[in-house]
């Protein structure tokens, strides 16, 4: 496949689908590999390579929309595929918010990272990261872990003769994990990392070292000593879970559509530490899984989303732009919250009584922003020293509530490729025990 | 497609599994009447997945040609040996089954709808709702249908192909109190079969009355307290006990995480629960033919089996692919499930359920003073140490044995033998749930089953 074919395979999507009857039509296409070593403690236990194609072509007919995404180019599945979405569009309801994105331009190609794996330089750093793993944590014990490389070519192309490409190669590591001891197994945690360059050791990527300390330290669990009201302090890995993500749901343009979220009336007014703030950087050249332009073809612009507590923008994209009248914002979401002046150590040692949590097991906030699970990977903290470790520790409050009641943000961030964020600790929040 | 593929892999060396898979998903979704998805995914292609002196390689291509068939058992072999080059950890081969023959069509005798169809049962559903409850903030429906369609022929001689589809509604209601305040329920319909199976069911004056019962249940709820927290007795209606039998206990007996030390593995022959629990993970259609997911074949040849995971009380098995029961000396036990045909299969559930008992609800409520009975949960949970936690989105007081108030959002979390060991009561009306979903890597499609049951658990409040 020649370099550029892939808009080429765009644009031809695009005149299929206008010659079927559309009257306007764009396309979206993802090509490219993948290979994943896979292992556990012990061994390699799976190398998985991939070829990846697929498209998303979406059909307007008068105000109707619909959307067939196909993988591979096989001629009868190309047709079908076109087939679909128009028939989907002639089935929908006329909304005038349906519609191309009449400013997407044509832009330059874009690539970042690496074009090609080194198959077996991952496979030795696997191997190399085992060693590791023995001599520096061997009570950990790695489950479902892989070292994958994905290069992959997303390009757009519209019946506004507008086209886009942009080309990632990038690393990622993960695993799934607990610690064991005399038959004893900690709780499971899970942590990954990524970058555009191949991992010079597996085990400093990411937060992996502390996070693997951490279950080290995590035998003989105890619940809290008593319900109380306390802190929380969230490590990065929980910070996306607990916090950013209802947040960023509840300020959606999705949420405004559905016309419930608590924040709909709220834009310009504080509703965060003063402290806080939360930039979308979806084209930031630091984050790996960023892009730099949306499923709309329309570039990804750097976005204030709270400046110091104050809601200073809702997330919306090009639909919910037009159909609720507001100014599209954010068609893809990368966020970072800076950090703020004190290392972690310093927040947990002017912690009272609280807990601290890597990762938290729960439900999605209900409508109402209220929140309850159970701490995971998580320590009580009593008069600013770390206690135990926690069991049947279950956590509640309301998203709202606990966003003014931040009080601190850690000096030291963790960027996973598609976020950056510190360590938050807030207060007020209920904490009980089995 | 059959003899392509078993042609395929007769000129493989050494242990393969070739699949042609495709899965053709259709979504729409309306949010306050508009429709805001409407897209029909067709995600196909061809995998080969080899076995050799202890290392496993995998190969996938997105179409399904000869030659991408010999590219991806050429590229899978090539993998499994470097794999096997680097970190041979046994040159034990994979435990031999009998190989799963046959052909399952489960494809509906009606004739197919159109894309009209759904979106104007949606759009009459919406505006029926809307009409007869004008206080409504907020409608959110879905249809979700997803047709797997997975043929497989491995060097052991297995040769099967399964076409299984799953069509689901959803429906959500919000209501916005006098204060602002929002409160949301949910609720499911559908099951086994495609859309044209379930389309007259879903356009029913029995749905719509089932939708003006959830209604009101939201109604009662936006009023509802919220639980006081702690140990509580409790009633856990059917749905309920059908998540938890699948995240509570269900995932600390897959093989691999066994191996990887979740509380089931030493438990094995031990008492866990009270002597009321049969808990299985049914192959095929389950017990009643009811499940929404029909797995007869793994996608590693195995024929599935029933496994009986606890028996009267007794923890009785693990759910297997080959290389857990080899490296467990168990039998594979036909749990070897991938979603998609870029994904390697991997231990899976199936349809897992707890077995009804003879106990009436009624008498369930009434032998709790304090409590409640909870009736809808959202996501859960579970921990390889037995720990987990499930979301409570409906239910109700109980006081003096009767019903109350209703509640508000709550978290329910326990450990899972110690909280099957407090059963005292099994109800004797099961059901299946239509729409179960497990995301351990992969995401894939479950059924969980259960029946109401009384026990003592803690409960999280505000």
């Amino acid at each position: 496949m020649s370099a550029g074919s892939d808009v080429a395979f765009a644009q031809d999507l695009v005149a299929r689908t206008l010659a079927e009857g559309a009257d306007a039509a764009q396309a979206v296409t993802r090509e490219g590999t993948a290979f994943e070593v896979n292992f556990d403690s012990r061994r390699l236990t799976l190398l998985r390579s991939r070829i990846i194609d697929a498209a998303t072509l979406t059909a307007f007919c008068g105000g109707r929309k619909g959307s067939a995404t196909l993988t591979g180019r096989d001629p009868a599945a190309v047709d079908s595929a076109v087939r679909d979405a128009c028939a989907a569009a002639m089935a929908s309801p006329v909304d005038p918010a349906n519609g191309l994105a009449e400013d997407a331009v044509t832009a330059p190609p874009a690539r970042f990272g690496a074009k090609a794996a080194d198959r077996d330089g991952m496979v030795q750093a696997v191997l190399h990261h085992l060693d590791d793993m023995r001599l520096a944590y061997p009570l950990v014990n790695i489950r479902e872990a892989r070292y994958e490389f994905s290069d992959v070519t997303r390009s757009f192309a519209s019946s506004t003769g507008a086209s886009r490409r942009e080309r990632r190669g990038c690393y990622l590591t993960g695993a799934l994990f607990n610690a064991r001891r005399d038959g004893q197994s900690t709780s499971m945690a899970h942590h990954g990392a990524s970058a555009f360059a191949p991992f010079a050791r597996l085990l400093d990527s990411g937060e992996f070292r502390r996070m693997f300390a951490d279950a080290s330290r995590s035998f003989d669990p105890q619940p809290v000593p008593e319900k109380f009201v306390g802190d929380i302090i969230l490590t990065p890995e929980a910070v996306s879970p607990v916090l950013l993500g209802p947040l960023a749901n509840a300020i959606s343009g999705y949420a405004l559509l559905a016309g419930t979220t608590p924040f709909r009336n709220r834009l310009g007014q504080m509703i965060a530490m003063a402290g806080l703030s939360l930039y979308n950087q979806p084209a930031a050249a630091d984050f790996v899984y960023g892009a730099a332009f949306d499923d709309y073809g329309l570039p990804n612009h750097d976005l204030t989303v709270l400046r110091d507590g104050v809601l200073a923008n809702f997330l919306v994209d090009h639909y919910i732009s037009r159909k609720l009248g507001m100014p599209r914002t954010a068609g893809w979401w990368s966020f970072r919250v800076p950090g703020g002046d004190s290392p972690l150590a310093e927040i947990v040692a002017a912690t009272r009584r609280g807990v601290i949590l890597s990762r938290f097991s729960g439900g999605t906030p209900s409508t109402d922003l209220d929140f309850s699970g159970i701490a995971k990977n998580a320590f009580y903290i009593e008069d600013g020293v770390v206690r135990h470790a926690l069991r049947e520790t279950m956590i509640s409050g309301n998203l709202q509530d606990l966003m003014p009641r931040i009080r601190a943000l850690s000096r030291e961030t963790v960027n996973s490729g598609g976020t950056e964020v510190p360590a938050i600790a807030a207060g007020g929040i209920t904490i009980s025990g089995g | 497609m059959l003899d392509r593929l078993q042609a395929a892999v007769a000129a493989a060396h050494g242990y393969t599994e070739l699949r042609q898979h495709a899965n053709t998903a259709t979504r729409v979704v309306l949010r306050q009447g508009a429709v805001i998805a409407n897209t029909i995914e067709h995600v196909a292609g061809v995998s080969a997945r080899c076995h050799g002196n202890g290392g496993f390689g995998f190969s996938a291509e997105p179409n399904a040609s000869d030659d991408a068939i010999a590219r991806v058992m050429a590229e899978a072999r090539s993998n499994a040996e470097l794999a096997a080059r680097h970190a041979a950890h046994s040159n034990q081969a994979l435990p031999i089954t009998e190989p799963g023959r046959g052909i399952w069509e489960h494809h509906s005798a009606n004739a197919a709808l159109p894309p009209q169809a759904r979106i104007d049962l949606l759009r009459r559903l919406d505006a029926g709702l809307r009409a007869r409850h004008r206080d409504l903030a907020n409608v959110d429906l879905a249809l979700q249908e997803l047709a797997i369609d997975k043929a497989l022929a491995t060097t052991e001689g297995a040769l099967t192909f399964t076409h299984s589809p799953r069509t689901v509604l959803y429906a959500a209601l919000e209501y916005r109190s006098s204060d602002g305040t929002p409160t949301r329920i949910a609720d499911v319909f559908g099951g086994f079969g495609g859309f044209e199976d379930h389309e007259e069911s879903f356009g029913s004056a029995e749905t719509e009355a089932t939708l003006d019962r959830l209604y009101d249940e939201l109604r009662r709820k936006a009023d509802g307290v919220f639980c006081e927290a702690g140990m509580h007795d409790v009633v856990l209606d059917a749905d309920i006990a059908g998540i938890l039998a699948h995240e509570a206990i269900g995932h600390t007996c897959e093989g691999d995480l066994v191996l990887g030390g979740s509380v089931a593995g030493p438990a094995l022959g031990q008492v866990v629960a009270s002597d009321k629990i049969t808990l299985m993970d049914q192959a095929g259609l389950g017990m009643d033919g009811g499940a929404a997911v029909a797995v007869h074949v793994d996608d590693e040849g195995t024929p599935c089996r029933d496994v009986t995971i606890i028996d009267r009380g007794v923890l009785r098995g693990f759910l297997h692919n080959k290389d857990t029961a080899l490296e467990l000396g168990m039998t594979p036990t036909g749990n070897a499930r991938a979603y998609a045909y870029s994904d390697e299969p991997l231990v899976r559930m199936r349809n897992t359920c707890i077995l009804p008992g003879d106990d009436k609800l009624d008498d369930m409520i009434g032998a709790i003073d304090r409590g409640y009975y909870f009736t809808r949960s959202g996501n859960g949970q579970a921990d390889f140490t037995g720990e987990f936690m499930f979301a409570v989105t409906s239910g109700y007081e109980i006081r003096g044995g009767k019903l109350a108030r209703a509640i508000r959002d709550t978290t329910i979390s326990g450990i899972a033998f110690d909280m099957l060991k407090a059963v005292t009561h099994v109800g004797d009306r099961f059901v299946w749930s239509p729409g179960g979903w497990c995301g351990k890597k992969q995401l894939i499609p479950v059924t969980m089953g259960g029946a109401a049951l009384k026990t003592r658990i803690n409960v999280g409040g505000r």
